[in-house]
């Protein structure tokens, strides 16, 4: 299709879904729109994060319906009727999520572009294995890239997360090894 | 895999006496990354915001004789337009001092056009309606085709950058070949001639630009905010006042978002002035490749006694420049000095490196390591095998072959000095060596040292410290804080002059109305501008208790701060107020500053520069019957001077060796040859290392307090992208006896070898 064209064979579509908890209404303004051109051009999100726009790295991902999704690869159309969690609704509320706190105190980033994806996976790992094995952590964030290579950090930070419910004096210390 | 953290430090000295200093802080600005709430450049939002895309070449090298721009404009959703025909195409962008649009393309990727549209999808809608008309021309791709008689002129005035090559040394070598009785040399490839690897930061490049009158503010994704302000009031004819750089939160840099970034911004302030909107620019994955580290080809030779004693070093390096950039590309050159000339005592050392245009799609700029990389890949392999001849274990051959304390560190450009702390590299070794243990088979050892500097030629670097009328502390400094903890640590060192919690103190950072602070670059931040955040912290602690003292009716010098925000009298009768207390009941504002200009004619001159060195070590698991490779181990151990925050100084240190691990072992951008396009310029197909491929990494920092940085700091971040590739290279010859001459180090690469020494 021309350049020219693609404009007036797409029509604005409305659409409702659960973001963060709220139920919204809003328009996707052109059929090619992704989730991630939805949360950040309508819905004006800018917590996550857009690093490759194809699908390689995992900066962009968001839950859907629970599951780890990469939000520039997801039309945004077929959020419709879904619940969308993005790193804003990580901390409701005005509280932080135990994830965000160790992040923090174990100092789990760098330049932090990749951490609100990893977040997200993280959290997912954590709400079904809420003591999971360096192994696990590792397989789960495999998708994440972090140029920084702040690799141990992150693990760090998801592990002591993971203990925090369980031993809560484990929390500020930094786990030993990888 | 890692990390115990080891911090070596000076028996004398107890970290007791420390509040902030050494402690392993949350950082600063970690609430704002971990919520989402940090605004990176492509965060910011205005109603009437447009979105740019650059028409880019699919040629290496063409006149462009036609564009039409017809279809374009009848867009319904573009809203400017940018090509070499239009005004304010033609003013020149230094560097690289050319045209913003010009009439001609010279490498695949060059600036053709630009649009701004009201979405981002319709501008690159629009792209694909430009007519261009090109004019082939003949081009080159490698050094040694473009140095060639005859070759095609990449640009005017010859492919040779500089006219000459880039020379230096001391001593005779001719003679010190004479006096050697054993030699050894090798031509050693960095991704030469014509693939590369890339910086690939996680946040692509990014520069929002927003006119009101003759002013222009720009968000911008780089580590240079004044460098840029300078560069753009000089495009547009402006004072440095009507230029304001706005950098808070930057996804990575490496080195990549500097004043050498590319015209990507300079189009986008072009396009928002003459649409008369804000416009915003994020380059794509592809774009953001592009500008990278130089491949290079090495010639080493090395000629040493058969005790080791070194008496000749040569070495002559060829980078590839891609088209532009040449000024950088000179000084990046000039850190052929380094392995060369500054790592190892040898009376005779002569180098000559030339960077070469090309129209290769890759043009080479800074990237962490800054041109050390590629010469210490082939003297740290080259000496390897010196040993080997000699017979003497590599880290003996180090420990008697590296620079020692007052060796001279000259290097073209400035003059450092003579090395400070040269018996860091011992007790690197000793700590790298005593962590390694014994191999088995199958296994290899190797290692390497490292040098690099934190500094650039001449800086300037002010910073101011407020307490505001609540009692609060601002540390006020045009830093960017590109993930490496620049705020963080800044706020660590005034915390620790003030006696007060981290908490206290509030950065304003990552803006140009703020007071000139060093550019985030050459790993010089905490170097330098530690010098000027901790003399603005004392000035405003003396400033702080002498209005102590007219408040309480005795002399300033009779107070101190005593670590909980209150300051109160040395002797245990007297007063004692809050820092709030004292802001509110003085008249004039407290402010505490400090500047120094390093370098240059009319600057301080550097005593000694600080110089980060150490030693690599790595163990590696070839698997004769694939070619596979494991890393096994690496010890990372370097003199960091001080650690401000040990975790965070690791943090570098671990990044950097999986920066560097990946360029050794996995990544490389590929150019098709026949086109000069670049096959892979995305994060699937260019592999960068993830979470499951880091090995067992130990960092050791070793803390000898340099005498010229705040509590003794030295730059700690770019030391690391030297010695991994080496000590791999090292470890897999220790484990088949077969060396490698090129990076990466792929399993079909050792498979050929191991095949062609049976």
């Amino acid at each position: 299709m021309d350049a020219e064209n693609r404009l007036r064979v797409s029509r604005p579509k409305l659409m409702s879904f659960r973001l963060n908890g709220r139920l919204i209404s809003t328009q996707i303004e052109e059929d090619r729109w992704t989730l991630w051109d939805l949360l950040r051009w309508k819905l004006h999100l800018t917590g996550t994060k857009n690093a490759c726009d194809r699908g390689e790295c995992g900066a962009c991902t968001v839950l859907v319906d629970q599951i780890p999704i990469l939000s520039c690869m997801m039309l945004a159309r077929r959020a419709r009727g879904k619940e969308v969690m993005t790193v804003e609704g990580l901390s409701q509320g005005g509280s932080l999520h135990p994830l965000q706190e160790s992040f923090m105190q174990q100092v789990g980033l760098q330049c932090g572009f990749c951490t609100p994806g990893i977040l997200m996976v993280a959290k997912v790992l954590l709400d079904k294995n809420p003591h999971p094995t360096r192994d696990e952590v590792k397989r789960a964030v495999a998708g994440n890239l972090c140029r920084c290579g702040a690799y141990s950090g992150i693990l760090n930070s998801i592990l002591a997360a993971g203990s925090s419910g369980r031993r809560e004096s484990a929390k500020h210390e930094p786990a030993e090894g990888f | 895999m890692a990390s115990p953290l080891t911090v070596v430090r000076p028996a004398e000295e107890s970290m007791t006496k420390f509040t902030a200093i050494g402690r392993n802080l949350p950082k600063v600005d970690g609430l704002h990354l971990v919520t989402g709430q940090a605004k990176f450049t492509a965060d910011y939002e205005f109603d009437d915001l447009l979105f740019c895309k650059i028409l880019r070449s699919p040629l290496p090298h063409a006149n462009i004789v036609n564009i039409d721009a017809s279809r374009v404009r009848k867009h319904a959703r573009v809203k400017g337009i940018l090509t070499n025909r239009d005004p304010g195409s033609s003013a020149i962008w230094e560097p690289p001092d050319v045209r913003l649009l010009d009439n001609k393309v010279r490498c695949v990727g060059d600036e053709v056009a630009a649009v701004a549209a009201t979405d981002p999808f319709s501008a690159a809608d629009a792209l694909e309606l430009f007519r261009v008309e090109y004019q082939d021309l003949p081009r080159v791709f490698t050094p040694e085709q473009a140095l060639s008689l005859g070759a095609p002129e990449v640009r005017a005035g010859g492919n040779l950058v500089g006219g000459k090559p880039l020379t230096g040394g001391r001593g005779d070598v001719i003679r010190g070949f004479e006096e050697a009785e054993v030699i050894v040399e090798g031509n050693y490839s960095f991704h030469g001639p014509n693939n590369t690897v890339a910086a690939a930061a996680m946040e692509p490049k990014a520069a929002l630009a927003k006119w009101e009158g003759d002013e222009l503010t720009v968000w911008l994704s780089t580590s240079t905010i004044f460098k840029v302000r300078e560069q753009l009031a000089r495009f547009f004819g402006l004072e440095l006042s009507k230029v304001r750089i706005i950098s808070n939160y930057v996804g990575g840099s490496f080195g990549s978002k500097g004043e050498d970034a590319g015209r990507y911004l300079p189009i986008t302030a072009q396009l928002a002035k003459t649409t008369g909107a804000p416009v915003l620019t994020v380059l794509t994955r592809e774009e953001e490749s592009m500008r990278t580290r130089h491949p290079t080809s090495t010639y080493v030779k090395i000629g040493a006694k058969r005790d080791g004693t070194l008496t000749a070093i040569y070495c002559r390096e060829l980078l590839n420049k891609g088209p532009y950039e040449g000024k950088i590309g000179l000084m990046i050159a000039a850190k052929i000095a380094r392995p060369v000339c500054q790592l190892y005592r040898c009376p005779n050392v002569s180098y000559e490196a030339y960077s070469v245009y090309t129209n290769s799609c890759f043009i080479g700029v800074a990237f962490r390591g800054f041109g050390t990389p590629q010469p210490t890949l082939a003297v740290s392999s080259a000496l390897d095998e010196l040993a080997k001849k000699l017979g003497i274990p590599t880290p003996d051959l180090m420990r008697k072959v590296h620079a020692k304390a007052g060796d001279p560190m000259s290097e073209p450009g400035f003059d450092h000095g003579p090395i400070l702390n040269g018996e860091a590299y011992d007790e690197c070794i000793d700590a790298g060596a005593s962590r390694m243990g014994a191999t088995s088979l199958g296994r290899g050892q190797g290692m390497s040292l490292f040098i690099h500097g934190c500094t650039e030629p001449v800086i300037h670097a002010s910073a101011k410290i407020v307490v505001d009328p609540k009692g609060t502390i601002g540390l006020h400094a045009g830093i960017t804080d590109q993930g490496a903890g620049q705020k963080t640590t800044q706020a660590q060192i005034a915390a620790e002059v003030l006696g007060l919690p981290l908490e206290s103190i509030e950065v304003f950072a990552g803006d140009s109305n703020l007071p000139t602070a060093v550019a985030s670059v050459s790993s010089q931040v905490t170097w330098v501008q530690g010098r000027v955040t901790y003399a603005a912290a004392v000035d405003a602690k003396n400033r702080l208790l002498e209005a102590a003292g007219k408040l309480l009716g005795v002399r300033g010098s009779d107070l101190q701060l005593d670590g909980r925000g209150w300051i109160r009298a040395r002797a245990a009768q007297g007063g004692k107020m809050t820092i709030r207390d004292v802001a509110e009941g003085t008249s004039t504002p407290i402010v505490g500053s400090a500047s120094i200009m390093l370098g240059g004619e009319k600057g301080t001159p550097f005593s000694a520069v600080a110089k980060e060195n150490g030693a690599c070590f790595t163990e590696v698991y070839v698997d004769r019957d694939t070619g596979g490779i494991e890393i096994e181990k690496i010890v990372f151990a370097q003199h960091v001077g001080r650690a401000i925050n040990p975790r965070i100084v690791q943090q570098q240190i671990e990044g950097g060796v999986m920066q560097a691990l990946g360029h050794t072992l996995t990544e490389q951008l590929v150019m098709e040859s026949s086109t000069g396009r670049c096959l892979n310029p995305n994060l699937r197909d260019y592999r960068i290392l993830t979470i499951l491929d880091v090995p067992e990494i130990e960092v050791v920092m070793v803390e000898k307090p340099d005498p010229a940085g705040a509590f003794g700091v030295i730059g700690t971040s770019e030391g690391q992208m030297s010695p991994v590739a080496p000590a791999i290279v090292n470890a897999i010859q220790d484990a088949i006896g077969v060396r490698l001459f090129s990076i990466p180090i792929t399993p079909a690469k050792i498979f050929d070898v191991l095949g062609n020494s049976k």
